[in-house]
């Protein structure tokens, strides 16, 4: 990897230019093409859709954004399961990563749909902090990512069976979840209070 | 008992039980497995304002083979129970268990799929602490607590025990007492519903 | 290589040194020996340093540590699917549990995260309280990773005096928020009550009386030659090494990169006070504990400017819809008890959406990433904790030193087991 490293990149004005985030999109754009599926804008920063093949590109694009600053931390890698999502999703899960721009001050966020059983490639190879978060992934998700050095458990148990924080998971565990009384028994266990007030 | 009586003077007289209990009780060298949030509140109970030392429990044996008293502080989980009944069965004879804050003592506000629901599960306690965390008073009278159950006085820590015996006295016959005091003392499984 | 390896070279005397050269190269005996000589050992999870539950498998040839296999998960109490079950006044519980030496600094980090998808911003008043005692928070985190530093090291001194600190702060925060350790600080829109009519002579007064503490402690450690021999390159990292792990808060800066986001993505009212921002060389454990103490300094200095300077004004945002009424009203007034029991019952209206928000913790950058579908609670809430990062480069930091530079290490990079399994 020969990028510059990070405390050659002199210091600069804290605040990003006006329009990078254009700039960033169109880079984007223009090395994924239509893998790029879409942008939403939020409060706190822009989200790029993408198709999960691709993220290592994505990786690789962004690292650059302007001169030489560019998002080249990975700040994290988390994902959602959307089971019980009011409206319709194109996939079941959806892996989320973030990257600091620690120059400017600046975050960024990256999405993309998954389904059951389809494996995401890693980013371990770019960046180390992917790894321990990958394995939370795999191991409270169940989402594998393609060319891990270490795809194992990390928090529950080795030899634990379910991925814990699916949503048809029940929070107390399969084993606990059966002696619950009443009509919040087995795996109707509500996960949210949302169905509290559906009573 | 004439010796006796002449020798109270200038000797000491007692059971031997209670001197023993006296050495122990003063001189408890706790272990504290300390995982979580009470650990913090555990060593505040160390440190100079609550000072456990003047209790005797100044030695902190990480080494269980040198210790008395099992304090568990904090959530236990279900990969801790393996490491957590290993230390206890490596504690030699005689010793105690302490279950501080509401983690340890029940699984307290982690009703969740990874954590034990209390760890006199399968470690025999002696004294609970509740508290989320307790403060290092609490922690103090337990320990006081304890002290006063290893001398054997009566009536102290065994509470239940002696509202149990005024319930078994109650019953009119043998066989009725015999089945209250069973109903009272057989230890129910709430996960199990009963 | 690594220092300790080299050292022992060194250590050969001109006997053994005699007969390993005397050996044919082809026989090759010391490396087969070495071999045979590795031992694998649990460094945890039960182990003297008081740091939680942490455990290391690691293979030993003779005091090096030459592998080793970090293990977590020891203290998984997922909060991360209790925020799905709670609402979003109630997670608050949850994340005074995650790093619990300085529960209020999760709170803020929580509250703020929410407020920001809210769209509402707490009055300035409950603004500036809230950093006094985030500063104070940092400071007491300091305050026990670097006297467990010296406990693991044998000092045992430093630490009984800087626990006398805490315990002054304790007062302050329990008078405050009703408890010592596990705080549950501030409410959506504000604090949970107005600061008591001490607070600032109490401040005032701790302030005053920290730097006699530090300088003492000072003075036993940092300039102590046994105390240097031990943390002076141990498990140094170089900042791109650290960048590339996730690293951030003090044990980054203490490798030479100076990201701190109360700078770079300001939030609250950190804009309005002076500061700086210490950094090391190195990133061994003796910059680490020199970062942490340079750290106490300036938020001693925020505290300070702060504490003279708090606004009267609201200590929450009057709306009806985020902040409970007095009690007096509920008691007494039909509107009143019907606006508690919708706040209590379907919580605080939050927009669907996702929100990813991050603060400067006292161990790194602490950040929340809420999914939301407009409901009682959150859809998903996931932490981006720091100590998952630090303990993830825990083998490149151990490998090549003794199991007692292993010891110093894990206790300088300050990891909290309940931040680490969340």
């Amino acid at each position: 990897m020969n990028r510059p490293l990070d405390n050659t990149i002199p210091a600069r004005e804290l605040r990003p230019p006006a329009d990078w985030e254009e700039r960033a999109i169109a880079a984007v754009e223009q090395r994924l093409g239509e893998n790029l599926l879409k942008v939403l804008s939020g409060p706190d920063m822009i989200t790029l859709v993408i198709s999960p093949a691709r993220i290592v590109e994505v990786s690789e694009t962004l690292e650059s954004i302007d001169e030489e600053t560019g998002f080249r931390i990975l700040l994290d890698v988390t994902a959602v399961d959307y089971l019980a999502w009011p409206e319709s999703h194109p996939e079941r899960f959806a892996v989320v990563w973030h990257f600091l721009d620690r120059h400017r001050g600046r975050r960024i966020r990256v999405r993309a749909w998954v389904a059951e059983g389809q494996s995401v490639p890693t980013l371990t190879g770019r960046h180390h902090s992917a790894n321990w978060a990958e394995r939370e992934v795999f191991d409270m998700m169940g989402i594998s990512f393609e060319g891990h050095p270490n795809l194992v458990r990390i928090l529950m148990p080795d030899d634990y069976e379910g991925h814990p924080q699916r949503k048809d998971f029940p929070i107390e565990g399969p084993e606990r979840a059966k002696h619950r009384q009443g009509e919040l028994q087995g795996n109707k266990r509500m996960t949210s209070w949302k169905e509290l007030h559906d009573l | 008992m004439g010796v006796i009586s002449r020798l109270t003077d200038n000797v000491l007289v007692g059971k031997i039980n209670d001197l023993v209990s006296w050495g122990r009780k003063y001189s408890l060298w706790p272990s504290p497995f300390a995982t979580a949030c009470c650990g913090i509140e555990y060593m505040s109970t160390m440190a100079s304002r609550y000072d456990l030392a003047r209790f005797g429990a100044e030695r902190q044996a990480f080494s269980p083979r040198q210790a008395d008293l099992l304090i568990v502080i904090g959530t236990i989980c279900l990969k801790t129970k393996p490491v957590i009944l290993k230390v206890w069965e490596q504690m030699p004879e005689p010793k105690w268990c302490i279950s501080m804050g509401a983690c340890a003592s029940s699984g307290g506000m982690f009703d969740v799929y990874s954590v034990v629901q209390g760890v006199d599960d399968f470690i025999p306690v002696d004294v609970f602490i509740p508290g989320c965390p307790p403060r290092p008073e609490m922690v103090l009278h337990a320990l006081v607590m304890l002290q006063e159950l290893i001398q054997g006085k009566e009536g102290v820590g065994h509470e239940s025990r002696a509202w149990i015996r005024r319930q078994v006295q109650a019953a009119v016959n043998e066989e009725l007492r015999e089945r209250r005091l069973e109903e009272l003392t057989r230890l129910r499984n709430p996960e199990a519903g009963e | 290589m690594t220092r300790r390896s080299e050292r022992e070279e060194h250590r050969l005397d001109e006997a053994s040194r005699w007969y390993w050269e005397s050996v044919p190269p082809e026989l090759d005996l010391y490396e087969e020996s070495a071999q045979e000589d590795r031992i694998v050992v649990n460094i945890g999870p039960y182990h003297p340093a008081m740091h939680g539950v942490l455990h290391n498998i690691a293979t030993l040839e003779g005091e090096v540590i030459v592998e080793t296999e970090p293990h977590i998960g020891y203290l998984h109490r997922s909060f991360e699917k209790l925020g799905e079950v709670y609402s979003w006044q109630q997670f608050l519980n949850c994340t005074d549990r995650m790093n619990y030496v300085s529960a209020p600094m999760n709170n803020v980090g929580w509250l703020l995260a929410v407020e920001h998808m809210l769209g509402i911003e707490a009055p300035k008043r409950a603004q500036y309280v809230r950093t006094i005692i985030v500063e104070m928070s940092r400071i007491m985190d300091h305050l026990i990773s670097m006297g467990i530093l010296g406990v693991d090291m044998g000092a045992f001194t430093g630490f009984l005096w800087y626990y006398a600190e805490r315990e002054k702060a304790y007062q302050i925060i329990e008078k405050q928020t009703g408890a010592r350790l596990t705080t549950t600080f501030g409410r959506i829109g504000g604090l949970e009550r107005d600061v008591p009519l001490d607070f600032v002579e109490d401040v005032r007064a701790w302030v005053k009386g920290f730097p006699q503490v530090f300088k003492d402690f000072d003075d036993v450690l940092s300039r102590n030659r046994i105390f240097i021999d031990r943390t002076l390159n141990v498990s140094p990292i170089d900042a791109e090494t650290a960048l590339s792990y996730g690293f951030t808060g003090p044990n980054l800066r203490a490798a030479g990169v100076d990201y701190d986001v109360r700078k770079a993505t300001p939030y609250m009212c950190y804009p309005e006070f002076e500061f700086e921002i210490p950094t090391g060389e190195t990133g061994d454990v003796y910059s680490r504990y020199t970062v942490r103490l340079l750290e106490m300094i300036e938020s001693l200095k925020i505290i300070d400017q702060a504490v003279e300077n708090i606004p009267e004004g609201p200590w929450r945002i009057e709306d009806p819809a985020i902040s409970l009424p007095d009690k007096k009203d509920v008691y007494t007034r039909m509107e009143s008890l019907i606006n508690h029991f919708k706040l209590t019952m379907h919580g605080v209206p939050v927009p669907p959406g996702e929100y990813y928000h991050s603060t400067e913790a006292a161990n790194g950058e602490l950040g929340f990433y809420i999914v939301s579908d407009g409901g009682v609670g959150p859809y998903r809430v996931h932490v981006r904790r720091p100590c998952f990062y630090y303990y993830s480069a825990i083998d490149r930091l151990l490998i090549g030193g003794s199991i007692s530079d292993a010891i110093a290490c894990v206790s300088s990079l300050n990891v909290i087991a309940g931040e680490l399994d969340c």
